[in-house]
């Protein structure tokens, strides 16, 4: 049973949709059309356990499921340290009070499962340890273990192929399916976060291989209807999202191919004739290197318009996962809810290990908006030592616009205490100012913002 | 090797083979302990089932938090016994609010007799999630006469803590 209900405030500019998203049984009411931030880690949970007024009211949050074990030790190991050193009294747990005034979404990143990397598998595999004994399956530690790594050996089987999910309904562990494990892993995982949406784990549905569409539907079927069946013996769990994720290979250049027909008309049947959907998930892989063909961001663009529509036609929102600046584009064309990560990286979360080992590189980036480029810590620096200036002062959210010595020599501390918040502050500013300009009547004013945007972005922006 | 778009969302959650669904499983356990009102034992439901015993008890416990059964330990007998409890229809008008560190859950159900309330206390903690600590029932009938009582407690409650600080400050 659907159980989200939006109501729209009228009249919408353009495609532009805006008003309050409900659903009675979880206490969630927020706002849409909005940008939210994606929490790839401790280090996310840390900097917004912090300082929470970077942060809208009741602004949705994301988080990165196979990471969901770290966040949540990460916030309660900083329920002391924060009582200590602020001499707050927390009496109702900060990460539960932070769940109540900001609904969390789960999200499975595809990579994990399409090419295996060591850092993913082993986040997925610690993940899967810790929530499967929680899960209404029933296994002890050791069992939990068992499957786990049954799950963790055919992830790494296979690479880049879809034998991982050819093998889900034929190999079983104590008489479930690994398909009924993973799926029930999933669901745990959103219940164990206190999530309000859970998206699913579903594999990422490539141009070489067509039925990744028809495989992708079934896993969002079953988990579903899962989803179903616990609500309906009383438990209280996530409203459930159509989830698709798309490798860019899906993307050609000004080209609408059959199989984005297909993807879509998949999206219209589930939202239109189930009644298991909440809304519907989506990411891209890949962005930057898309960003980079004006043909391919066309095809993106018309997507968006598609997905609009059927949320739109269906009342029911739509999610896209860890678009960044780009976000802003979706917001325009009718997207409801666009993911900002806190680091503003659009690569995959889970890479091969390593990385440039300059120090420049560890601080990573903060956006200047009033340049409209990603600053690295050096440009930063120069900026305060030439004028005293340093970044611009935001109107609302953060009030610190120069990092502190210490900040500037640690870079975990110029990353949580000035990058992060600063980076999450701009969005929230732009958020402000993009809804300013739509109550004004002003069509496309993401897109017109990102038309000076440093590349490659600007391709998202009003031609 | 099967085809990808062959596999079913059954296939995958186990269901073909002649096999069931989570939720057709906890409803045969159900079932089961209903046609049998002396009661059963893990084994036994384990056995009607076709799961295994671990999970038999797994399931029982859980229809126990949620007051659908209840368990007793006999003298004489090594394995608890599980009993039905009552007929319960499906829940409605369900509502959780967390108040502070308490979670309570309300919820309606049909009765023999009429609607009853059920009333949760929830626990959440970070790594097992929102579970039941225990719960009860009120029939509808004698729900205003409940939140009197529950009202008439709090006053004698504050009359008793008046009384306490009078005698402290003598």
């Amino acid at each position: 049973m659907r159980r989200t209900i939006m109501v729209y405030k009228t009249p919408g500019v353009g495609a532009t949709q805006v008003g309050n998203l409900s659903i009675s049984d979880l206490d969630v009411e927020t706002k849409f059309s909005t940008l939210f931030p994606y929490l790839k880690g401790r280090e996310d949970i840390e900097v917004l356990l912090r300082y929470p007024g970077v942060l809208r009211k009741k602004q949705p949050i994301e988080l990165c499921g196979f990471k969901t074990d770290i966040i949540l030790r990460r916030a309660q190991s900083l329920e002391q340290i924060l009582i200590d050193e602020r001499q707050i009294d927390i009496r109702e747990g900060l990460f539960e009070s932070f769940a109540a005034e900001h609904p969390i979404l789960i999200s499975f990143n595809p990579e994990v499962i399409w090419f295996a990397p060591e850092t993913g598998i082993s986040a997925f595999e610690k993940n899967m340890k810790q929530i499967l004994p929680t899960s209404s399956l029933g296994f002890d530690a050791k069992m939990a273990k068992e499957a786990a790594q049954k799950i963790i050996a055919l992830s790494v089987e296979k690479p880049r192929t879809y034998n991982f999910w050819k093998k889900l309904s034929q190999i079983e562990y104590e008489n479930e399916t690994l398909g009924s494990i993973l799926i029930e892993y999933c669901i745990q995982n959103g219940i164990s976060s206190k999530a309000k949406w859970l998206s699913g784990i579903t594999p990422l549905i490539d141009a070489k291989t067509p039925n990744s569409i028809a495989i992708s539907h079934q896993m969002n079927i079953a988990t579903a209807t899962l989803v179903q069946s616990k609500y309906d013996f009383g438990d209280t769990v996530p409203a459930y999202l159509y989830t698709i994720h798309l490798n860019s290979s899906m993307l050609m250049p000004d080209k609408w191919t059959p199989l984005l027909d297909e993807v879509t008309r998949s999206i219209r049947v589930a939202i239109e004739n189930q009644e298991l959907f909440d809304g519907v998930f989506l990411s891209i892989r890949n962005l930057n290197a898309i960003s980079q063909s004006q043909g391919r961001v066309n095809v993106v663009l018309k997507l968006m318009k598609k997905i609009a529509e059927i949320s739109r036609v269906e009342a029911t929102p739509s999610f896209w996962s860890r678009l960044g600046p780009i976000g802003l584009a979706a917001l325009d064309l009718g997207e409801n809810y666009c993911s900002v990560p806190l680091n503003l990286n659009l690569d995959d979360v889970f890479q091969s290990p390593g990385g440039p080992p300059e120090k420049v590189y560890h601080f990573g980036k903060i956006i200047n908006p009033n340049m409209r480029e990603k600053w690295y810590v050096n440009q930063v620096q120069l900026s305060a030592n030439n004028d005293g200036r340093g970044m611009p002062p935001l109107e609302k959210y953060w009030d610190k616009n120069l990092p502190s010595e210490d900040e500037l020599n640690k870079p975990a501390r110029y990353r949580i205490n000035f990058a992060k918040p600063y980076n999450i502050a701009v969005f929230n500013n732009l958020q402000d100012d993009w809804e300013k300009h739509i109550s004004n009547g002003e069509i496309s004013p993401g897109r017109e913002f990102l038309q000076s945007f440093e590349a490659p972005y600007s391709s998202w922006g009003l031609r | 090797m099967v085809n990808l778009n062959e596999i079913s969302a059954s296939d995958l959650l186990g269901i073909n083979n002649n096999k069931r669904s989570e939720r057709d499983t906890r409803i045969l356990v159900l079932s089961y302990i209903r046609q049998n009102p002396d009661g059963v034992t893990a084994k036994m439901a384990a056995e009607a089932a076709n799961i295994g015993e671990r999970r038999a008890r797994e399931i029982l416990n859980e229809l126990c938090q949620a007051r659908e059964r209840y368990s007793r330990k006999l003298p004489n007998i090594q394995s608890y016994l599980f009993y039905p409890n009552g007929r319960l229809i499906h829940k409605y008008l369900q509502k959780s609010r967390d108040l502070g560190s308490q979670i309570f859950r309300i919820s309606f159900h049909e009765g023999r007799k009429g609607p009853r309330v059920q009333i949760q206390e929830r626990k959440f903690t970070l790594l097992e999630g929102e579970k039941v600590e225990g719960s009860i029932f009120v029939d509808y009938s004698n729900l205003e006469a409940f939140t009197s009582f529950l009202d008439e407690m709090l006053v004698r409650f504050n009359q008793f803590n008046e009384k306490k600080n009078r005698g402290r400050k003598k």
